[in-house]
């Protein structure tokens, strides 16, 4: 395989590159000049640049000025983030894992909770929209049935008797400072005792314990976590939601009373400790699920007369690959982009070794299984990707191909023309996918769009709507040859094994890869000024070849992380 | 608009999937259906037009009791033990039907008919209005159809696209949609026949506000510290919370039986923003009409099938229909809104169960049935039709989920008809009448 560099932008074909300004356009110098504090005539932003529509500032979020002030350190010609400071809502998965800690709630009510409007792709963009009244009523039910499921044991929620002096007072303190992942001044303290005790007068202990709860749960305080750059507290929400979608132990609260986030070495130090937590793997698990839209495939379904392998348990084996492939290589491997997308192994059990061909896996426990090199590597050719980048009974070019380039190449691509028929070439009986999406090419109107996607969607022919394995279909030999197409020419290649290693081998896939971490974490979409962190974000996975938690932890002590306009030590 | 070309999109759903029910749930329902012979038995229709995000309606997991209800259903799961999903039915006669596939759905959804022609009403009798031939001589209304939002679009009682109830072939039956007409017209005369009981939620209520009450002042201190774009959304939030509030403190007294509502409170119907209090005035006039015996069918309709309504006081700028395909598929807005919709069915089952009638409720001796026009938004689907029971009534097989592997939903109307005492043996098309759906009452 020779490595051959790609110049991924699909500029020179109408198209607007909105996401990707450094990682994805060959236009960028980010190195020349660092952004300052002003916004305007940022070096190396090209004008297609500018975010619109699909970005990150909802109806709710015109773009809005600069949020909360405050005494932080602007460091003129660092590398530092600017842009508005927006408070962030907990997501439904944020917070079903904060009640989790905060009330050993295990049954995440957020689950009823209106999903979050996708930006990107992730969740974690709050700004996307305003809160609806659904939303609003679902805080309340899960408010009141949290509280009235904690108090039944009261003395053990309190930790004293109700009656007993000072109880109430160390309660709202200690439990407030966690909910509130800040601790409380005086005067909140206060406010909170006289609520209680006007309830006292009129209810019972438990009924009004209750009511302090669900004060505590409904409150902005909870449900949003600020962006004040000056405020230890800040930093570490910003590191436990980060680093583990949840709130901040007692040891993080800790450190943020005592002066211990001032500096990036001391921030390191604590992301170091946070990653060592089982629950950072849960959260980057959660970021590759949101990344490769994951979720599909719990509800993918496909026709049991032509699959019938395909039965209702596979959906979670598909998921389970791929998380097992993921921690594997992120946690006990590298973690780099090579070894995501050319590692000769996955992990799979009977049932799924059947859709892979391999032979003697029994049961089902997951292992590791060397796979066929001419067949597969890495993650592109792993059975779960496969059926999520395929929608329905047959292999379909679009959605393989649009996966691609987006999440791996991080373009944005349009949709199509309202004018234009959405519904895929239906075809004759008897033609190959390739034949029946000829119509693409052959339909002026789609053919310029079409080439960049289709491509790279044709390399995967050679793999079924289930992950399976083919080399004919309706009795013809599979052509799974490609191309990627860019404004700079286009790289031919055959298969997606050696598409896997084009991209392996091309360092803006790892730039692409830490930008999408970027949107994620950050939960909005990358603009023309974040150009300068994403470039140093991306060298990490790209020129210097590290891994997925070295992205993370480079991340945390980065100015990407500190709050917009501040920079630590 | 045109009919477009229907995309099939069911899902497939394994070998776990009959139609029928299981052998150890009979017994549960055997003591409970004896409870409700007294009392009259009473059908109510809900429609909310635009379907239904697949996805986020369809319950998952493959068992009759253990699914888990999506987003858009989540509203529903107190009411889990009195919810039949009738999961994966076809609408295959929508698919012979010519028209506009809002028109051909709204016919087809209850009267299992074609269309008459191109666009033309539908041609045969909705299940409401079969029933309501059978038991409509028992009280002074054989039925009666409540509007919250309705015509949306044009041609009012003159287009299929606005109507779903049908006496007869081509018989359209529009809704009434004037709060203050329907009072007078089932209501005025009446009086209440028992005192009111006291307010067991009284003092819970009372509670919640001053709950609320707090959580406002931490919200306008909060607020207060916020830059601009911040402040917009917080608050946004802030008055979500204030209306919540405010609403606690509008709900009447625990009913407990009929209790002749007092006139409704002048709104503007054709105010979109009016929709929530529309919809609540609607709901409570419905109920009492069945707890005073003044009906025993009746519809909800909340908006005709061209849907162009807004939803303001959700935040959506574009109409409902926009959101289904006109300006773009939007699963994601489009499931706030059907969600919108699931709350509004479950206030009327609360309404419901709130009225006793001896040891069981209004809703236990009921049979309601949701409905929507198509299933999939984006695609007019016809395969995988979000339908749903609930109630108890006429020995309803409620709290289980059945997978009807797309059979003709004719067979639903069929047995819904049965269970009111039709003794016909097929409904609708010719071409899929066959037979009930065994499993829904038993």
């Amino acid at each position: 395989m020779k490595p051959r560099f790609i110049a991924f932008s699909a500029q020179g074909l109408a198209l607007t590159a909105v996401f990707g300004m450094a990682g994805c356009s060959t236009s960028v110098d980010a190195s020349k000049g660092r952004p300052g504090t002003s916004t305007s005539g940022t070096p190396g932003s090209p004008s297609a640049g500018l975010p619109t529509g699909s970005g990150g500032s909802g109806p709710g979020a015109p773009g809005g000025p600069l949020g909360t002030g405050g005494g932080g350190v602007v460091v003129p010609g660092a590398c530092a983030m600017l842009g508005p400071a927006l408070v962030r809502r907990l997501t439904r998965y944020e917070y079903n894992n904060t009640v989790n800690v905060l009330l050993r709630d295990t049954t995440a009510p957020a689950q009823t909770f209106p999903p979050e409007p996708s930006t990107n792709g992730y969740d974690t963009d709050s700004t996307a929209s305003a809160p609806s009244r659904i939303l609003i009523d679902g805080y309340h039910g899960a408010a009141n049935g949290l509280a009235e499921h904690v108090v039944t044991d009261l003395n053990g929620l309190l930790g004293c008797a109700p009656e007993a002096p000072g109880c109430i007072s160390s309660f709202i303190q200690g439990f407030g400072t966690k909910a509130y992942r800040h601790t409380l001044s005086t005067t909140e303290v206060q406010n909170f005792q006289t609520f209680y005790d006007t309830q006292r007068a009129r209810f019972d202990a438990p009924t009004s314990v209750r009511m302090l709860l669900e004060v505590f749960l409904q409150s902005p305080k909870f449900l949003y976590r600020s962006a004040d750059g000056a405020d230890a507290f800040d930093t570490a929400s910003r590191l436990s939601y980060t680093l583990w979608g949840s709130m901040p132990d007692d040891a993080l609260l800790a450190a943020a009373r005592g002066g211990q986030l001032a500096t990036k070495a001391q921030v390191g130090a604590e992301a170091s400790r946070l990653m060592a937590d089982p629950k950072a793997k849960l959260q980057l698990s959660h970021f590759q699920t949101q990344w490769l839209g994951l979720d599909v495939l719990a509800v993918a379904q496909r026709d049991a007369a032509t699959f019938p392998e395909f039965t209702q348990e596979m959906s979670g084996f598909y998921q389970q690959e791929m998380s097992a492939f993921w921690n594997d290589v992120v946690w006990n491997g590298p973690g780099d982009v090579k070894t995501l997308l050319t590692a000769p192994y996955s992990f799979m059990n009977q049932k799924l070794a059947a859709i892979y061909g391999i032979a003697g896996v029994t049961g089902d426990t997951f292992q590791k299984v060397t796979l066929d090199p001419t067949q597969r590597m890495g993650l592109l050719t792993q059975a779960g990707l496969l059926v999520r980048m395929t929608p329905a009974n047959r292999s379909n070019p679009v959605t393989r191909g649009k996966l691609i380039r987006t999440r791996f190449m991080c373009e944005t691509l349009p949709d199509p023309p309202a004018s234009v028929n959405r519904v895929e070439p239906a075809g004759e009986p008897g033609q190959t996918t390739r034949e029946r999406f000829a119509a693409h090419e052959a339909t002026p109107s789609c053919a310029a769009c079409h080439a960049l996607i289709d491509g790279i969607g044709f390399g995967f022919e050679n793999y079924d709507a289930i992950g399976k394995w083919r080399t004919t279909e309706n009795g013809k030999p599979i052509d799974a040859s490609g191309q990627i197409v860019s404004d700079t020419g286009s790289i031919p290649f055959v298969g997606a094994v050696e598409l896997a290693n084009l991209l392996a081998t091309n360092p803006k896939t790892g730039d692409c890869l830490a930008k999408q971490w970027f949107t994620f974490a950050l939960g909005r979409s990358a603009r023309p000024e974040d150009s300068c962190v994403l470039k140093d974000l991306g060298a990490v996975l790209s020129s210097q070849g590290l891994g997925v938690r070295d992205l993370v932890l480079t991340h945390a002590t980065s100015d990407a992380f500190a709050a917009p306009g501040y920079s630590l030590p | 608009m045109t009919v477009s070309p229907k995309l099939r999109r069911r899902m497939l759903l394994g070998a776990a999937s009959v139609c029928l029910p299981l052998p150890f749930l009979e017994m549960l329902w055997g003591a409970k259906a004896q409870a409700q012979a007294a009392s009259p038995q009473r059908f109510v229709v809900v429609y909310a037009p635009g379907g239904a995000v697949p996805e986020l309606w369809n319950p998952t997991g493959t068992g009759e009791t253990d699914h888990v209800l999506p987003s858009v259903l989540a509203p529903l799961e107190p009411w889990r033990q009195k919810v039949l999903i009738t999961q994966d039915l076809g609408m295959k006669v929508a698919e012979i039907s010519q028209g506009n596939a809002h028109a051909v759905g709204s016919g087809a959804m209850l009267t299992g008919q074609i269309l008459q022609g191109n666009d033309g009403f539908a041609d045969g009798p909705s299940v409401d209005q079969v029933i309501a031939k059978t038991v409509g001589s028992a009280t002074r209304f054989a039925s009666r159809e409540f509007g919250v939002s309705w015509p949306t679009g044009g041609g009012g009682n003159g287009s299929s696209l606005n109507i779903i109830n049908y006496a007869g072939p081509a018989q359209p039956v529009p809704p009434s949609v004037d709060p203050s007409k329907i009072f007078r017209e089932i209501f005025s005369g009446l009086s209440t026949p028992a005192p009111m009981g006291p307010d067991p939620m009284a003092a819970l209520r009372a509670q919640r506000r001053s709950v609320l009450d707090r959580v406002i002042s931490e919200f306008t201190t909060f607020n207060s510290t916020l830059g601009a774009g911040d402040k917009v959304r917080l608050d946004a939030h802030l008055q979500h919370v204030r209306d919540l509030e405010m609403s606690l403190g509008g709900m009447g007294g625990g009913v407990t039986t009929c209790t002749v509502p007092t006139a409704p409170a002048s709104v503007d119907i054709n105010d979109d923003n009016s929709q929530p209090e529309v919809a609540k005035i609607m709901t409570a006039l419905l109920v009492m009409a069945l707890a005073c015996d003044q009906t025993r069918v009746a519809s909800l309709v909340f908006a005709d099938s061209i849907a162009f309504h807004h939803f303001p006081f959700l935040g959506f700028t574009e109409n409902y229909h926009a959101y289904q395909h006109d300006k773009g598929y939007q699963p994601n807005s489009l499931a706030i809104l059907e969600r919108w919709h699931t709350e509004r069915l479950a206030d009327l089952l609360k309404a419901m169960e709130d009225v006793k009638e001896g040891p069981v409720s209004l809703l236990d001796n009921s049979v309601v049935l949701s409905v929507s026009e198509i299933s999939h938004p984006e695609e007019h689907g016809t395969t995988m039709m979000p339908f749903l029971l609930a109630g108890g009534g006429n020995k309803l097989r409620a709290g289980r989920r059945m997978l009807c592997q797309d059979v003709p939903h004719n067979k639903l109307l069929l047995s819904i008809a049965n269970a009111f005492g039709s003794t016909a043996t097929t409904f609708g098309h010719p071409d899929y009448n066959s037979g009930p759906l065994a499993g829904v009452f038993g």
